[in-house]
């Protein structure tokens, strides 16, 4: 089953001679011990992937989007302890917004922590790790379908790839991302395995405190319980006696049990109705990675060859398709195309559900068990060293583990996107600028986290929380409309923070406005002042 | 069971030991020195002199009449006019007249909290800001509804510029509201904060040839790593009009960073010889530009980059036209020999016969608001002359003293 697990093998065989050499074939020996682990090929290629996924994610920058928001959630929690019930960082008042329910509490704490004490280098090395962990146990829940290795590592790359317009960007969602593979796993295991029931409740537990993503892990285990359940009816031809058979009992017992342990949140089993009701605000469907998918995008584009593959193996495979394979694939194809964020969860089921069928294809049997077609895995010494050789030459390459291990962290500016208000957010800072401001809805999270909150953006990237008025008003104000400045002062808004390339229209109307003052501006920002307006009817007040 | 527990701690226990053993080899190796912050060896300014001596651009007399309508008065507290006149008339300037600010007097504006005070009334805040938790300085920037914006600093890093350009040393004292520095750690300050996303570059690169280059390389207050390649490179991307007083200071900042590389040794130079030659490039462009553009009176007008279509520019005033002539004609007094092709001599004299004339016969009010455009000119008409301003207008008063007697 393992890719890695070996019993000592101390010697190989050469190739077989050539026709016409009738000496038998000499073993030559290779160097190996009871005391030293050995290493599959399958193995090896399993950890050169991984290694590669590490290195990849790890020149990832931060992202300038949510990840700031997150943090700062998290800095608030960890001192200030529980958060208020509205938004604490939003200009808006408190009625324009929708009740906070901050769902990623542990990955914001946990965020934040590692900040503390690894700094940004640390967050680097977060992502890498938790990209590469997705893949890894996604690996393990393809082979534990009983897919042959070498397509259980192509299932950790292909993942990598349809994910990566979504899993470029640490955020809480990755921890949803590695819980997800462990549900497969668990899937994969369930019918016959007692052990998922013990670990797959606690991994649940976790989620719920780490990402409203645990949703769509209770529904894959509901597909696969329903899946497996229409299957065996209409195998046995009767509803009643379905529930007779053990392997569907147990499937629908770890649905239960999961979703009671999703419930130890601090929302309790409100939270699955707050989480079901999330996309409900308008304002998200003008967020871009919330959009349809578009084939025209590097996600379109992934998504829809894998789409042509899908329709390939479906006319080829020699295995039949499960109903819960079906309709895993159906449910999360459809939420793949309403959102591109959704791409990440078909990313992961993809693969592992139609690995098992392209594995087939080259089984002469048709059997998926352990493959005859392939030359048997010699496990030997040498692929340990070589595996250790690949691990070293990527903590070495990676720059979060260079920075780590010479404790010379690499600056803001070389960690961050290249989109990142650093310089206007650190002229803030010095300059001291508090109160409510105008940014671009991607910049407000660094700008107050850089802050240290003293300013609240009219919109950030929690969008879900504002109200649609003030949704209508922030896109009014971002392109530039003759009454900016109306709708600015219905907001009370002490400064605006400009993006040169994006608010180019309301930039014009700012540069000789008598009521705005540039403070400063760069390359990419401008950071602009508004004064009180002229009291005109002061005179007439005091006669 | 002892095999297979050796078996799962032996390889991380070979990479933990590999690490280490790459660590102590990265530190002993001194490859970390790489990232040690800018340090400032010279603590003098590199002394950028004049190139040429062409006595037809203006006559002895003419640039006495000249600079001796450019003393500061007294009653000036604009700090961007106290700014352009330190660096005319240098530190040491005394102009016999209590009515005028020596060069001493000026120097302290900027190097002594309490002077600036004292001439720029005691209410209005400090220049200079010290932040108590990193030490950086900062100096107060100009905004156009600021009430205190003449007493601002008008452009990022133009105080440091202008003293390198008075030769002031990195230990001179810098003595602000918040305690006592020196001017070395304002440079510090503004190399650590120098960024490729800046607005304005022309006065961080002067700052930067003046007191900093040849060092080249390090790591700025974001880690970024910063180069002098890449400092040019900002420089010549740009339009030609695009920047402060038309563009203009970026070719300064070229000359000088080009005239600062001609000062080191040849062995430590660290403007690559394709950097400097896209700069000369690029400054030889724009000759012909220059020549097409010129006003048969002598004059530029801010349309310059336009070339021949330029001359029939009418519609600017006269200020305007003397602050492009005086800016173009201060970074070609400058320019590098080997630029090609050369700006013709007639085209100069034009120039700078202008500037007198136009300096000559503009009235009080206009040349007191317009003191730092004209202090350009008058210092483009002496470096055409290859005199020190000071000198040239001590000259000029002992010859007017001596046909007087």
């Amino acid at each position: 089953m393992s890719l890695f697990e070996a019993e000592p093998d101390h010697t190989v065989t050469d190739s077989p001679p050539p026709p016409g050499d009738d000496r038998p074939p000499v073993p030559r020996p290779i160097p190996a011990s009871d005391y030293f682990p050995q290493t599959t090929p399958w193995g090896l290629a399993a950890v050169v992937l991984l290694c590669g996924i590490f290195l990849c994610t790890s020149f990832h920058r931060l992202n300038h989007t949510d990840l700031w928001g997150h943090l700062c959630f998290g800095r608030w929690l960890v001192e200030n302890g529980p958060l208020p019930e509205v938004d604490p960082f939003s200009a808006t008042t408190p009625h324009k917004t929708a009740p906070l329910v901050n769902v990623p509490w542990l990955a914001q704490m946990i965020g934040y922590g590692v900040l503390r004490y690894l700094g940004l280098e640390g967050l680097v090395l977060g992502h890498a790790a938790l990209a590469m962990l997705s893949c890894a146990v996604l690996i393990f829940a393809t082979r534990c379908r009983g897919v042959h290795p070498i397509w259980a590592v192509g299932a950790g790359a292909v993942c990598y790839l349809i994910a990566l317009p979504i899993i470029g960007t640490i955020r809480p969602q990755l921890a949803g991302l590695l819980g997800f593979p462990f549900v497969l796993v668990a899937c994969a295991l369930v019918r016959d395995k007692n052990h998922p029931f013990l670990w797959l409740p606690i991994v649940f537990a976790l989620w719920a405190n780490l990402h409203g993503s645990f949703v769509l892990g209770l529904a894959l285990l509901g597909i696969c319980a329903v899946g497996d359940s229409w299957d065996a009816m209409r195998e046995i031809k009767g509803e009643s006696a379905v529930w007779s058979l053990r392997e569907i009992r147990r499937r629908w017992s770890l649905l239960l049990l999961c979703t009671i342990a999703a419930c130890l949140n601090p929302q309790g089993p409100r939270l699955l109705l707050l989480v079901a009701s999330f996309g409900g605000n308008p304002a998200l469907a003008d967020i871009t990675e919330w959009r349809q998918l578009v084939i025209k995008s590097l996600g379109g584009t992934l998504f829809f060859s894998s789409l042509v593959l899908t329709a390939l193996v479906i006319r080829y495979s020699k295995l039949r398709f499960l109903a819960y394979e079906v309709l895993l694939l159906v449910a999360f194809g459809a939420l793949a195309l309403m959102s591109m964020r959704m791409l990440a969860w078909w990313a992961m089921v993809w693969p592992w559900v139609l690995l098992r069928h392209v594995s087939s294809l080259w089984q002469p049997t048709g059997d998926c068990g352990e493959d005859s077609a392939y030359p048997t895995a010699s496990r030997n010494t040498m692929r340990t060293l070589y595996a250790l050789a690949c691990v070293f030459i990527t903590v070495l390459w990676a720059p979060p583990s260079q920075g780590l291990l010479h404790s010379t962290p690499r600056g803001i500016g070389t960690i961050t996107s290249s989109d990142t208000p650093l310089y206007v957010a650190d002229e803030m800072r010095r300059r001291r600028v508090r109160g409510r401001i105008f940014c671009p809805l991607d910049w407000g999270d660094f700008l107050i986290w850089r802050t240290h909150a003293a300013v609240k953006p009219l919109v950030y990237s929690h969008v879900h929380l504002v109200a649609p008025s003030v949704w209508t008003d922030y896109l009014l104000i971002y392109q530039g409309v003759s009454n900016w400045l109306e709708l600015a002062d219905r907001y009370q808004l002490d400064y605006l923070v400009l993006s040169r390339q994006r608010n180019g229209r309301l930039r014009r109307s700012i540069e000789r406005h008598p009521r705005a003052e540039i403070l400063y501006q760069d390359q990419q920002s401008l950071l602009v002042g508004i004064l009180p307006a002229p009291r005109r009817d002061q005179s007439a007040e005091g006669s | 069971m002892l095999s297979r527990v050796i078996r799962l701690i032996v390889a991380p226990l070979i990479l933990i030991v590999g690490l280490g053993i790459y660590e102590g080899i990265y530190r002993l190796s001194g490859i970390s020195a790489k990232s040690q912050p800018l340090s400032f060896a010279r603590r003098q300014p590199w002394s950028i002199g004049p190139r040429y001596r062409r006595p037809r651009v203006v006559t002895d007399q003419q640039l006495f009449s000249v600079l001796d309508r450019l003393k500061l008065p007294r009653s000036s507290t604009n700090t961007n006019s106290l700014l352009h006149a330190l660096r005319l008339w240098g530190p040491d300037a005394e102009f016999d007249d209590e009515e005028y600010l020596s060069g001493e007097q000026m120097s302290q504006y900027f190097l002594d909290d309490r002077e600036f005070q004292k001439w720029a009334r005691d209410k209005v805040p400090a220049l200079y800001t010290v932040d108590p938790n990193t030490g950086d300085i900062h100096v107060r920037d100009w905004s156009r509804h600021n009430p205190y914006k003449t007493t601002s600093s008008y452009h990022l890093n133009d105080v440091l510029a202008t003293f390198g350009e008075s030769g002031t040393s990195l230990d001179t004292p810098l003595i602000t509201r918040d305690g006592h520095t020196n001017v070395g750690n304002l440079l510090a300050t503004a190399m650590h904060h120098l960024h490729l996303g800046q607005h304005e570059y022309e006065w961080s690169v002067i700052t930067y040839a003046r007191y900093v280059y040849p060092e080249s390389g390090w790591r700025n207050a974001y880690g970024e790593w910063i180069v002098v390649h890449d400092l040019v490179q900002e420089l010549i991307n740009d339009p030609l009009h695009y920047g402060p007083c038309n563009g203009l200071h970026r070719l300064e900042a070229m000359v000088v960073l080009c005239r600062a590389d001609d000062e080191v040794d040849p062995s430590v130079r660290t403007l690559k010889p394709s950097t400097r030659r896209e700069m000369l490039i690029y400054m030889g462009r724009i000759i012909p530009i220059l020549e097409a553009s010129q006003n048969v009176d002598g004059f530029w007008t801010r349309k310059w980059s336009h070339g021949k279509a330029a001359q029939d520019d009418h519609s600017e005033s006269l200020s305007q036209r003397i602050l492009v002539t005086g800016h173009h004609l201060e970074w070609l007094a400058l320019i590098p020999p080997e630029t090609q092709p050369q700006p013709s001599p007639q085209m100069i004299v034009q120039a700078g016969q202008w500037l007198v004339r136009a300096i000559q016969d503009m009235d009080e009010e206009t040349l007191r608001s317009q003191y730092a455009p004209l202090s350009h000119a008058a210092r483009a008409l002496c470096l055409w002359r290859s005199k020190d301003p000071y000198h040239a207008w001590r000259d000029g008063k002992e010859r007017v003293a001596e046909e007087v007697k």
